[in-house]
């Protein structure tokens, strides 16, 4: 018989003699079935039969509570269901830890199931940790891509990188005139997908043969959109689709859930780099990832990077001498999740303020019940029972409760998770993969046991403690003495410290939000519809034609019943993207590109200061008289004119674009600055061109445009009128990106609320959590002193005068708690400052405001024992004394 | 009264299997007899268990049989009612034949 199957018997039984005679039995009947069947049925005989059978006598001996011979696992057993029937016992107190620690590993778990997936779990690449983002500063804000040049040396200077990769992100004209819509698509070169390590589910990839600008008509399609525009059809591999207003060829289809650099694109383009006559230097568009050479390390390739910078400032004076050029790597993964960290990190600090708020609630509960079980205890240790043996028993009863209250806790993560990724601002990375996977559910476990041990063990103590000495068993043994009511006040206390810093956080985030909305964007955002118009370019080639378009259409568009004003654009406010100019102003000597001044452009219709709003300072707006043949003109906006000609009205000066050949503008007007980059964020200057004029004096006229449309009733209920307007001019120029102006504005700041959201909900949960503790604590308070109270009552004290003892001892612990409270506070407010808005980190009103909420919820907390206090009767409460 | 046990419906069954397997029954023995006389499946966890209770109730005792190769070299029980088991047994049967008297169970 398998030695397996014997080993189970003994251990079942537990008894070595008695189990022998089992075996033989077992053994006897294995050797006839085996002579009989043979072997492998025998074996499947004697597993199944082994395992009943083994199930069997454990059960035996536990409900026989024989542990004469106990093993570990039996004496658990035993502890659980004497610890089950307890906690049944005390059904209310159960029912209060589990559902408090259970709100507490809910929140926990599924903020950390977010954590996981967007900011720890491995990008789904071939080895992502050698992925780096390459970027370069050459004067401005921050770090951004590089020039088509510097891309072409890095492939060659910077040895550490096994392959580096370009690529640029876009819209594009998907269809003809049937259904012409816009997709957004990635321009790579030929080592990018290769590079990640994915294979084309279909097809294959470009190769560097493809990439040439004369033959680059290509595209890989994402799963999602081949089988929403082809079907899933296999044999549009090989075809050429209309596409950009031209046909395109499928080289194939990427895999499902590919999303590179985003999940928002849909198509893959080769790049079609002019690698023989490159842009120029000093246009910086290309995102660049490469691959480190295996072995090679992030630090070779920055001081190469660093090396390379150098060596280019002095090869280029012309480009780099004034604002300098520097590079650094950042691997993929941090440019990715980088920006979700703080506010994660400020989520996950908030559940874990929530949990240990609910572990100090349940060991609130667990050294109350420990003390009103003292005589219990005692009992058990007068017949024997040793300390260890009773700590075991409570232990065993607060991983019970963990265990129940975690069962139930990972019930609230699935509901918390779910309305957590609702919430969540569209453009989270990965936010499609948040879900209560592996490393959530281990987490969880780890939280559960953790949790259990934290909050049992310090009650567990504490009842144990001197039971051996007498009068335990005959004395009522119900009074808590006074160190334990000292730890119960101390851990109130650290709960409303906590509750204060979480409140504390919450009401930061709050000012923030209110300071966000208070910010006057420069344009009105309500009535205002924004739509993109994207003609194909083969249909507008020149200037003029495109000129002609749009004048058409905006005038067909402002006689649409409806419309109050109608302009258009060449970039959306608040959009984050911007076309930056190298320029020369007048008053400033500019000898090189490398010195020369740069700005944002935007290239505009007359209309667009009436339809958006735009607040005019000083001259006049661009109007219809501005024609190709007039004065060139230009419109500044206050920080340009701020910025270039600080002392004296802008009006009437000049500039120009940096390339000589084009015209100086007057400056006719000056506007408000408009939020461009977030409301939270400095505007930078800008600068309005009419696209009348801008052929001959910002280097083109745009093709698409935004359109912007002041609306006299509700913005979207336009669309259908618009849509048949501009079909009736050019049926091939598809509508995108169509939404409110206000929209615009709540997705700039969607990430915020999305935090204060969560914020908010937490910090309710852990002040009413609270709540609970100073309830309990103050009621039990009230309960001890009944006698007292009864006795003070009998000698005439007042209700004020019984309300003031009560208030005195609470008040202590309210203020104490609320004092951390705020110094954490303030010490939180530090960590998360990169989330706050126009508020320093000791803000005066949130902490008034955190100050007066703790206050009403204690007081709230503490009504009810109060005013059971107030109506004790004198005579009843001293009858139980005696 | 006295605290005399009466014997469970499955310890009655099992007494009398040994008593009918001439008071020298193996646990093997029992449960064929059983299932093949009392039309039931018997489990041999319940057995087992069943068997050692009535042994500590001392209504049962036991001597081996020499040890038999398939056993590998562990020795057979053979149970036998002891008096006061056989005393219980009776106890029971005169309780099912008083509480049966009379009745017409068609």
């Amino acid at each position: 018989m398998p030695r397996m199957a014997e080993r189970l018997i003994r251990w079942s039984i537990g008894d070595e003699v008695r189990a022998r005679w089992v075996i033989g039995d077992l053994r006897e009947e294995y050797a006839a079935r085996l002579s009989a069947s043979g072997g492998r049925r025998a074996d499947l005989w004697c597993i199944a039969m082994v395992t009943r059978l083994a199930a069997r006598l454990f059960w035996t001996r536990i409900t026989t509570r024989d542990t004469s011979k106990g093993t570990a696992p039996v004496a658990l057993i035993l502890d659980a269901r004497y610890g089950l029937r307890t906690l049944r016992n005390a059904a209310g107190m159960s029912l209060v830890a589990v559902t408090t620690f259970a709100v507490g590993v809910g929140a926990t778990t599924a903020i950390f199931a977010a954590v996981q997936a967007l900011l720890l779990r491995p990008l789904p690449y071939d080895e992502p940790e050698n992925l780096y983002r390459i970027q370069v500063n050459t004067g401005g804000e921050g770090w951004y891509g590089s020039s088509v040049p510097e891309f072409i040396d890095f492939e060659q200077e910077l040895r550490s990188f096994e392959s580096i990769a370009a690529w640029t992100a876009g819209d594009v004209t998907l269809g003809d005139t049937l259904s012409p819509h816009r997709e957004r698509a990635a321009f790579a070169t030929a080592a990018l997908l290769p590079m990640l390590g994915v294979e084309p589910a279909m097809g294959r990839f470009f190769t560097q043969a493809e990439e040439t600008p004369d033959n680059s008509r290509y595209v890989l399609l994402s799963w999602d959109l081949w089988q929403r525009d082809y079907g899933g059809r296999r044999e549009v591999v090989g075809e050429a689709i209309p596409l950009l207003g031209s046909r395109y060829v499928v080289l194939g289809v990427m895999p499902r859930g590919f999303a590179f650099p985003d999940a928002t694109v849909r198509a893959w383009f080769p790049y079609g780099l002019n690698r023989a006559d490159p842009d120029h230097r000093n246009n910086h568009y290309l995102n660049l990832v490469g691959r480190l050479r295996t072995g090679a390390s992030p630090e070779a390739a920055a001081a190469e990077l660093s090396a390379y910078t150098q060596r280019a400032r002095a090869d280029y004076p012309a480009i780099y001498s004034e604002r300098g050029f520097r590079g650094r790597i950042l691997s993929l993964h941090e440019a990715v999740v980088g920006d979700m960290r703080p506010p994660l990190l400020v989520l996950m600090g908030a559940v874990v303020l929530v949990l240990l708020i609910a572990c100090v609630n349940v060991a609130n509960l667990l050294l109350s019940r420990g003390e009103s079980r003292r005589r219990e205890l005692a009992v058990r240790a007068a017949l024997g029972a040793s300390r260890g043996r009773l700590i075991r028993q409570l232990m065993t009863e607060s991983l019970l409760l963990a265990a129940a209250g975690g069962a139930l806790g990972l019930a609230v993560a699935t509901v918390v998770l779910r309305v957590l990724v609702r919430l969540a601002p569209p453009d989270v990375p990965r936010i499609e993969s948040v879900s209560l996977g592996l490393w959530p559910l281990l987490f969880s476990v780890a939280l559960i046991g953790g949790a259990g041990i934290l909050f049992g063990t310090v009650p567990a103590l504490r009842a144990t403690r001197g039971l051996g000495s007498e009068g335990f068993i005959r004395g009522r043994g119900v009074l808590a003495g006074r160190s334990v009511r000292r730890i119960r006040r101390s851990l109130v206390v650290s709960q409303i410290a906590l509750a204060g810093i979480l409140s504390v956080a919450t009401g930061l985030m709050i000012r923030t939000l209110a300071n966000l909305h208070a910010v006057d964007p420069g344009f009105d955002t309500g009535g205002v519809l924004s739509l993109a118009v994207s003609p194909q370019f083969n249909r507008y080639q020149e200037p003029d034609q495109r000129v002609a378009f749009w004048t058409e259409a905006l005038d067909r568009l402002g006689g649409l019943p409806g419309v109050e004003a109608v302009g258009a654009t060449s970039v959306m406010p608040l959009s984050n993207l911007y076309n930056n100019l190298s320029i020369r102003v007048e008053g400033r000597i500019t000898t090189s590109i490398g010195d020369a001044p740069d700005a944002r452009v935007q290239y505009v219709t007359p209309g667009l200061a009436d339809a958006l709003g735009l607040h005019l300072l000083e001259g006049r707006f661009l109007d219809r008289t501005d024609g190709p043949a007039s004065r060139p003109v230009v419109v500044v906006s206050e920080s340009f004119a701020r910025t270039f000609w600080p002392a004296e009205s802008a009006i009437g000066k000049t500039m120009k674009v940096f390339s000589d050949s084009y015209p100086w503008m007057t400056v006719v007007g000056v506007v408000a600055d408009l939020k461009h980059d977030g409301l939270d964020q400095p505007p930078a200057p800008m600068w309005y061109v009419p696209t009348t004029q801008s052929a001959t004096t910002a280097y083109g006229t745009p093709l698409q445009m935004f359109v912007i449309l002041r609306t006299s009733g509700p913005p979207l209920a336009l669309v259908p009128a618009v849509r048949e307007a501009l079909s009736r001019i050019d049926p091939t120029a598809p509508l995108s990106r169509i939404r409110p102006v206000q929209d615009l504005v709540e997705t700039s700041i969607a990430g915020r609320v999305f935090t204060a959201t969560l914020l908010r909900a937490f910090g309710l949960v852990a002040l009413f959590l609270a709540c609970i503790g100073v309830y309990g604590v103050t009621a039990l308070a009230v309960t001890e002193r009944r006698g007292e109270i009864g006795l003070r009552k009998a000698l005439g004290a007042g209700s004020a005068r019984i309300l003031r003892l009560i208030a005195k001892e609470q008040l202590a612990v309210v203020g104490i708690g609320t004092a951390f409270g705020l110094g954490g506070g303030i010490v939180a407010a530090r960590l998360m400052r990169s989330l706050l808005f126009g508020t320093g980190s000791a803000d005066p009103l949130t902490m008034a405001g955190t100050l007066l909420l703790l206050i009403a919820a204690a007081a709230a907390a503490t009504a009810i024992p109060s005013w059971r206090a107030i109506r004790t009767r004198a005579l009843v409460s001293l009858r139980d004394e005696v | 009264m006295t605290h005399a046990a009466v014997l469970g419906e499955f310890e009655h069954l099992v007494m009398l299997a040994i008593l009918q397997l001439d008071n020298a029954a193996s646990a093997l023995d029992v449960r064929g007899l059983l299932e093949q006389k009392a039309e039931r499946s018997v489990s041999r966890g319940a057995l087992y268990a069943t068997l050692d209770r009535l042994e500590r109730k001392g209504y049962l005792d036991w001597e081996t049989e020499d040890a038999t190769p398939e056993r590998g070299g562990i020795p057979k029980r053979l149970f036998r009612a002891t008096a006061s088991g056989l005393e219980a047994v009776q106890r029971s049967n005169r309780i099912i034949a008083r509480l049966s008297e009379g009745l017409s169970l068609r």
